[in-house]
Order: structure tokens, then sequence, then C-alpha cells
């Protein structure tokens, strides 16, 4: 279980997340002089809702993912399915809520974007991880 | 106005993700769960085997329960041959049963069929016999009876050969021939 879940992590997210370290690697780089803050800064990093498009790719993956498993109770199947593609829903719906707030509201911060995308990916990595290592549990 | 909307919409799915996000963590937790049980459950199928084979020279417990288990199965197995060729015997019994009955059935409709066609082959030679008789004894009256030879002779020529073979058949004569 534990190494479909490392793999899983490695490739799905570690990786997935990569274009954010380049955003932030390049801020840092064009900044002038070097402002070494700028790697952990959100509005930076996540400022333009990258996690909810990964967050979409991420519930993709899980509803995929449950579709495959024959391993698993369908009960179990049909939920991790189902509240996958909810979040798949709810990420789009965060998506185009915050870029409408960002283009009319002056005070709706790119961190704001980074934190109210960060909580659907956050739920979606769980969910995702779950799933995985749930489903491995059963087939065992 | 719009965007306190989306402000509230936000929210609310906020609140969504968050539901999905207990409802990720109560499935990981069972999963946790899960996997503890079977490491807890194979390690326990290690350690007995491990313990057997320290005290005695066998291979290993486990082994030697599926060695002694190997008898007990072919028992169950020539048990479950003898059953099915029980049943085989069963079956070939009630089959030539059923062949036996159907061959007695045939033989007593024929024997039927064969008595009913006798019956009803005399029943008509008896009805053919009295209705030539009733015939010759008709046409022996008319011609007795009518000294008119024509009309005599035109009966007579009425009759067919076939008559007259079905007479002579019976033991009657042409009365031309009489």
């Amino acid at each position: 279980m534990a190494r479909r879940v490392l793999k899983w992590l490695l490739f799905s997210v570690v990786i997935g997340a990569i274009p954010a370290a380049i955003n932030g690697f390049l801020a840092l780089v064009l900044s002038d002089p070097l402002d070494f803050s700028l790697l952990w800064n959100l509005s930076v990093l996540f400022g333009k809702g990258e996690l909810l498009m990964l967050a979409v790719g991420l519930s993709a993956n899980a509803v995929g993912d449950a579709v495959a498993k024959t391993g698993v109770s369908s009960t179990l199947r049909m939920s991790i399915i189902g509240v996958s593609f909810v979040m798949g829903l709810v990420a789009m719906a965060v998506f185009g809520i915050v870029k409408t707030l960002q283009a009319t509201n002056e005070d709706f911060s790119g961190a704001a974007v980074a934190i109210a995308s960060a909580i659907p990916y956050i739920v979606l990595i769980l969910l995702n991880g779950a799933a995985i290592a749930r489903s491995e549990s059963r087939v065992r | 106005m719009v965007q306190s909307i989306l402000m509230v919409a936000l929210i609310l799915l906020m609140i969504v993700s968050v539901a999905c996000g207990v409802y990720a963590v109560v499935l990981l937790k069972q999963a946790l769960d899960a996997e503890k049980k079977n490491q807890s459950s194979s390690s326990e199928l290690v350690e007995e085997p491990t313990r057997a084979a320290q005290h005695s020279d066998a291979p290993s417990a486990r082994n030697r329960v599926k060695v002694e288990k190997v008898p007990q199965m072919y028992e169950a197995s020539l048990l479950e041959v003898a059953e099915t060729q029980s049943n085989i015997a069963d079956a070939h019994r009630a089959l030539e049963d059923t062949h036996r009955e159907v061959r007695h059935q045939t033989a007593a409709a024929i024997a039927e069929l064969q008595r009913v066609a006798a019956e009803t082959q005399i029943n008509a030679e008896e009805e053919a016999s009295k209705r030539v008789s009733e015939e010759f004894s008709q046409y022996g009256e008319v011609r007795t009876r009518s000294p008119n030879i024509s009309e005599a002779e035109e009966l007579e020529s009425s009759l067919t050969q076939k008559d007259v073979d079905r007479w002579a058949s019976r033991g009657h004569r042409h009365p031309q021939t009489a």
C-alpha cells in the first residue's frame, strides 16, 4: 500500500506541482535585488489558480482509478467516484469564481486565490490518496 | 451585489470541500486500520510456522498441516466419486425401468390395435356377405316372379362382372350359368 501511495504522490502530486516551483524560481530570478521570500509567497506560486487545475486533474485521476479498480466493493467505488466528481466540479466552480473576483475586486489578492484553491487541492490529495490506500488494503 | 453572491458561493464551495475532506480522512483512517489488520494477520501467519519449525525438524507447521490434510481430502474425493457412481447407477436403473415400461405399453397397444383390426375385418366380411346374400335373393325373386323376360334381361345386363365375381366368392352362382 505504502509503495503505491508513494508512487502516486511522486508522479501525480510532486511532479504536478513543478510548474508552481518554476513560477517561484522565475520570480526569484527576475527580482532585483534577489528576494528569496518569493519562493514561499503563495501569491507568486499559486496566485493564478494553478492549484485548482491540478485539483481537477487529481479528481479525474481519482475517478479513473476508482472505475478501473475491480477488487474494491461497489459501494466504496461509487462513493469515491461520486465524491471525487463533486470535488472536481467544486474545483472548476471555485476557479471560475476566483478568476471573476480577481478581475472585479482589487482587494481579492493572489494570496486569497491561493488559499481558496489550496482547500480543494488538499482535499483532493487526501481523497485520492485515501482511495488508493483503501483499494490496496481491500485487494489483499 | 454580484461579488457578495460570488463570495457566498465560494464559502459554500469551501464548506463542501471541507465535508469531502472529512470523508477523505475517514476513508484514509479505514485504509490504515485495514492495513494494520492485514499486517497483524500476516505476521501471525508467519510467526506460527516459525515457532513450529524451531521445535521440530519438519519443513514447517503450515506445510505439515497441508500434508496432513491430503489423506482427508483424498477420502473426501473418494466418497464424492462413490456417491457420483451410485447416482449414475440409480439413473441407469430408472432409465431401464422406463424402457421396459415403454416396451410393455407399446406391445399392449399393438395387440389392442391388432384385435380391433381383426374385429373390424370380421364385421366387414359379415356385412358384405349379408349384403351379397340379400342382393342374390332379390335377384332370384325378380327372376322367378317376373314372366317378363326383358325385365330380367335388363337386370342381368346391369350386373357387372364384379358383382358376379363377388357372388361366386360367396358360393352363389350366376343365374345364367345356374
